[in-house]
């Protein structure tokens, strides 16, 4: 990318120049498949909502 | 303590050392030392990522508050499962597709030099900061407890670290930290059993103790703003915090960045997903558990022994005075306990929670006491682990949880110095300096950096003494900067997003940040970061708007 102007052309063999919208869009880079993301979600916060919840059931049973 | 206790303590040091020492040959190439070229697996990553987030603040201060507070500070963590997600599926991809060494590298790709300056600029300042009072937190209790010198205490730690991190780079740091993490996972499930079996209670009644007097209250479901943990600010700030943290953060941006692949960096990020929460609630029942196990035996009256010897010498009347009320208190609490463990029933909680009251009433007598002597802040709740650990284990598991808080503090600072000489010399000695400089120059270049931040980590340590509590000092300095550094990133993503527009937003997060924090002090600091971050954003897309039409 022409406005990059922080690495040398030595470095610069070790990096992938971005275009403008891989930048700003991550599904044109190697971002995953919605369904992915969902899935990933979902497992992620159904821990979470376990613990918070046995966190729930351990307050509200020994606190007084 | 015991001379095993020293032996585990000393061979642990060592190999740390040794270790580092051995990784030196894979680290001949610049993108060896700062990236491992890019190869390592997730697990390691992700186990990486959550020792550089356990520091010693987290083995000292954190069990301390569950001792003193109880576990609602469990729900500072509650935006970080989401945060994790949302980094994953946005940050990653960016930034390890884009094969940058910092977080920074890719603003300058965006936006331009100067925005891509102010937030590694940003980053050296508030990291080389915290890196100080990380390192700070046991120094400081270890000098108490052992006699040390505070310089001694530091040394002790910090050579270690600067050794293998100087020599080994980030090879050295990942594979250190999953030592370092199975360490101190050990040292908690070892230290909640043991204190389990220590009791003269079954752990239901110990449990039903500890509710009585509210440590058992995790959450806290009001929304107010000048509450610091509360579910919602935990929720909703905490998110913003974390994805600031660990998305654009060059300490735990690194960790990522040498993963293998995208799949394998956003997998290493899940571990701490899935772990953090329960990770967090066992470390804070460590300290509920030592709070009820000094409900059956008798605790000092001040827990930093400096100042217990101090005060005991200035004001020996004073002081056995209060001794004996101390004692009078804790036998009636001792008695209250127990009238709970025979017959749990509203009268026995509200005598036991009178006889608590007495016995904070002593002890707040006696801190007061302590600060009058000494000219000191008193506070020693830092000091309640330490006390348990050098004379309620048993041997050997002493010398273990020590070690394992010396790893807890070593690991994040490692990261922190691997990560301030990356930025140090990516940011500005290639891109400012010498641009053209052959890689052995970079590699050079890179192993100064990091000696000379860990001295600087080293110096900031000796003096961090007298910031107070030093997990909110950690975490309330990086709120200044988090949420300001994140509305740049979450700028970059936005199409229609301007250079001038990311570089004058970044700098009226941090002016309204910091009129919040003058203006509105009581505001609590997970906020601060929400505030920065959507200010950014928006006064980011307002003059990006103008600087479009001219």
């Amino acid at each position: 990318m022409s406005g990059y102007y922080g690495a040398s052309p030595r470095h610069a063999r070790n990096t992938r120049d971005l275009t403008h919208s891989e930048m700003t869009s991550p599904k044109q880079s190697s971002a995953p498949a919605t369904p992915s993301f969902r899935t990933t979600l979902i497992r992620v916060m159904a821990v979470q909502v376990a613990t918070v919840l046995l966190l729930w059931l351990l307050q509200s049973h020994y606190t007084s | 303590m015991h001379a095993l206790d020293w032996a585990i303590i000393v061979v642990y040091l060592a190999y740390v050392g040794i270790d580092g020492i051995r990784r030196t040959r894979r680290s001949t190439e610049i993108e060896g030392y700062l990236l491992a070229n890019r190869s390592l697996p997730w697990w390691a990553v992700g186990l990486s990522v959550m020792a550089t987030q356990l520091s010693a603040v987290t083995m000292i201060g954190t069990t301390a508050q569950g001792a003193t507070d109880g576990l609602r500070f469990v729900q500072f963590y509650f935006g970080l499962p989401l945060a994790m997600v949302i980094i994953g599926v946005t940050l990653v991809p960016f930034l390890h597709g884009a094969k940058v060494y910092t977080a920074y590298e890719y603003l300058e790709r965006r936006f331009d030099a100067k925005t891509r300056s102010l937030t590694a600029f940003l980053f050296l300042v508030s990291r080389g900061m915290s890196c100080g009072t990380i390192l700070a937190a046991p120094a400081v209790v270890f000098a108490s407890v052992f006699g040390w010198p505070i310089g001694l205490s530091v040394a002790i730690m910090g050579v270690p670290t600067v050794l293998y991190t100087v020599l080994g780079g980030v090879q050295a740091v990942t594979w250190a930290d999953v030592k370092q993490m199975v360490l101190v996972v050990t040292a908690i499930v070892a230290v909640i059993t043991v204190a389990l079996l220590k009791l003269p209670v079954s752990p239901d009644t110990a449990l039903r103790i500890a509710g009585s007097v509210g440590r058992l209250r995790a959450l806290d479901f009001h929304f107010d703003i000048t509450q610091q943990y509360t579910f919602w600010s935990g929720v909703i700030g905490g998110t913003f915090l974390m994805m600031s943290y660990f998305g654009t953060d060059q300490s735990q941006v690194q960790r990522f960045l040498t993963a293998k692949s995208v799949d394998e960096a956003r997998s290493s990020l899940l571990i701490s997903a899935y772990w953090k929460i329960p990770l967090q609630a066992a470390v804070l029942l460590v300290g509920v558990l030592v709070f009820v196990f000094y409900l059956f035996e008798k605790p000092p009256m001040l827990f930093n022994p400096a100042h217990d010897r101090r005060v005991r010498e200035a004001e020996p009347a004073k002081y056995q005075a209060l001794a004996a009320q101390y004692g009078a208190a804790l036998a009636e609490r001792d008695a209250a306990a127990r009238g709970i463990a025979a017959h749990d029933a509203a009268a026995t909680r509200d005598a036991f929670r009178s006889a608590e009251t007495r016995v904070e009433g002593v002890r707040t007598e006696a801190l007061a006491l302590a600060e009058r002597v000494t000219g000191e802040p008193s506070k020693d709740v830092n000091y309640i682990i330490p006390h348990f650990v050098l004379f309620d284990l048993p041997v050997g598991l002493t010398g273990i949880f020590i070690a394992a808080v010396m790893a807890a503090a070593m690991s994040a600072v490692a990261a922190e110095l691997n990560s301030l000489a990356t930025a140090s010399v990516i940011d500005f000695y290639r891109r400012w300096v010498r641009p053209e400089a052959p890689d052995a120059e970079y590699l050079r270049a890179s192993k100064i950096a990091t000696a000379f931040w860990g001295v600087f980590a080293c110096v900031i340590a000796t003096y961090a003494v007298s910031l107070g509590s030093l997990i909110e000092v950690v975490n309330r300095f990086g709120s200044f900067f988090y949420g300001s550094i994140l509305g740049v990133f979450l700028l970059a993503m936005i199409p229609r997003a301007r250079a001038l527009g990311a570089f004058v937003g970044l700098i009226a997060g941090m002016s309204a940040v910091g009129a919040v924090n003058f203006g509105r002090p009581d505001v609590a600091f997970l906020w601060h970061n929400v505030i920065g971050a959507v200010t950014v954003v928006a006064v980011g897309l307002l003059i990006s708007s103008f600087t479009r039409r001219s």
